[in-house]
């Protein structure tokens, strides 16, 4: 039973190593790099119901941020395609109007839907780290038929160590559950040991 | 019946006080700590194909850790067994009622099993953390990559092993562990740099018998020199058959290394 106790808390304490580990990983801030940096607007809409941000390629470790300003909500959408597939696309559908024409777009290219947020009135910060290489482009939709919109905004390339929501997720995973392991391992320190009857 | 349970309990015995051995806490959660704070910060995702972005990915973790990882074995193997040999104690390990196959399974699985174990989960677990989308759609790339990565080294460990064995001494193992390491890492330089210079992969395919990492990384990315046309010309693209063919005949090296150490382990040590 002993060696169990002491095979399970070992698992247990490697368990909390690796996730003191991940929680540096955790704890190292993203480098911001000016490289993609551009800035647009203000910008009416829905004089243009749609507008389009090609960034560069992404991966784990290469995240985009962005920087937006807006005196009315936005519907942000990221598809893994490229800008030039997607005018392709949008010439040869370009005798519907904008509202349609994305709700089409949308439709046909779910699959490929890889991030979808709300941009909220005022000054936020958007941020996309994805869990795979990919070739991103961004739109920014006006829901509204009515309300022009004006809005701003600036992109900048982010170098992570690792997807934060991840690194999250597995020091909440193997914490607790070394914890749990090893508590019996480390308890068994705590008991005193039984004195040797003198011969 | 009996007699199985009691044969079982032995052999779990020595694995175990093996294990006591080798991973004195906190040396395992030390190592542990390490793979994985490595795993995040040596990880290099390039943006290239799915595939060869994947293999690029696990590649660039087979430095630094793969060389704690030998240190770990080459430790384990020449100071725990070297050791127990050199002390003698050793003797009280054939007197359990085991085969000495099982007392040579049990301290190889201990010595390079469990550190084993230790490497490939917490790096497949980063992995999985870092990149989930790209490393379970590519689990066999992943899988084949670390297999060429590990059999070297595993080659290495072996070696050590059985020269372990023959000298009874861990120091000087050691000592020929470390240079052979280095030694096939100049190698590899060296024959690449002949095979560009003469237009042929046969020094690279003689190493790649004993390391499939060589092929692996020129399947990936050929090896080729400007032609004289302006174009390129391709020096070695090995198939991924040739590198599973490879990599057949290196882990067939270990085996037999392994088998020769068991002969010196079961016949020739006069214990």
């Amino acid at each position: 039973m002993k060696r169990w106790i002491n095979f399970i808390g070992r698992i247990g304490t490697v368990a909390i190593a690796v996730g003191l580990a991940i929680l540096i990983a955790y704890l190292i801030p993203p480098i911001t790099m000016g490289g993609q940096s551009s800035t647009a607007g203000p910008i009416p809409m829905p004089s243009e119901n749609f507008l389009i941000q090609q960034s560069s390629a992404l991966s784990p470790q290469s995240g985009i941020r962005f920087t937006l300003a807006t005196n009315g909500t936005l519907d942000m959408y990221g598809f893994e395609m490229g800008t030039s597939q997607i005018y392709e696309w949008l010439n040869s559908h370009a005798h519907q109007n904008q509202t349609e024409l994305f709700l089409d777009f949308k439709d046909q290219y779910a699959s490929l839907l890889v991030m979808q947020r709300q941009v909220p009135v005022g000054n936020s910060r958007i941020e996309h780290v994805p869990t795979k290489v990919e070739n991103v482009t961004f739109f920014f939709v006006n829901p509204s038929q009515t309300q022009t919109v004006e809005f701003s905004w600036r992109t900048e390339l982010l170098q992570t160590i690792a997807p934060k929501g991840n690194l999250l997720l597995a020091i909440g995973v193997t914490v607790p559950i070394g914890l749990i392991l090893a508590t019996p391992w480390l308890l068994s320190f705590a008991k005193p040991k039984r004195k040797q009857p003198k011969v | 019946m009996a007699n199985k349970k009691f044969k079982g309990k032995p052999f779990l015995e020595i694995f175990a006080s093996s294990l006591q051995e080798d991973y004195r806490f906190p040396l395992l959660e030390f190592f542990a700590f390490l793979y994985a704070l490595g795993t995040f910060v040596l990880a290099n995702i390039s943006v290239v194909p799915e595939e060869q972005s994947v293999y690029g990915l696990v590649s660039s973790l087979m430095g630094l850790p793969v060389i704690i990882f030998m240190i770990l074995v080459f430790k384990n193997i020449a100071y725990g067994l070297g050791g127990d040999l050199e002390k003698g104690t050793i003797q009280t390990l054939f007197s359990y009622p085991l085969k000495r196959y099982a007392i040579f399974l049990a301290k190889l699985l201990s010595a390079v099993g469990a550190a084993l174990l230790v490497l490939f989960g917490i790096q497949m677990f980063a992995l999985v953390v870092l990149a989930p989308a790209m490393i379970l759609p590519y689990i066999s790339t992943v899988m084949t990559t670390y297999l060429a990565s590990l059999s070297y080294p595993l080659l290495l460990a072996s070696v050590i092993l059985l020269f372990t064995l023959i000298v009874r001494k861990g120091g000087l193992a050691i000592v020929i562990g470390i240079v052979m390491f280095f030694a096939g890492t100049i190698f590899q330089s060296l024959a690449t740099f002949v095979s560009l210079g003469i237009r042929s992969p046969l020094l690279l395919q003689i190493l790649s018998v004993v390391n499939p990492s060589v092929a692996m990384q020129y399947h990936y990315h050929n090896l080729s020199v400007p032609a004289e046309n302006l174009g390129t010309e391709t020096i070695w693209a090995p198939t991924s058959t040739e590198v599973l063919t490879y990599m057949g005949t290196a882990y067939l090296l270990v085996f037999a290394v392994l088998l020769l150490s068991y002969y010196f382990f079961s016949r020739r040590m006069n214990l």
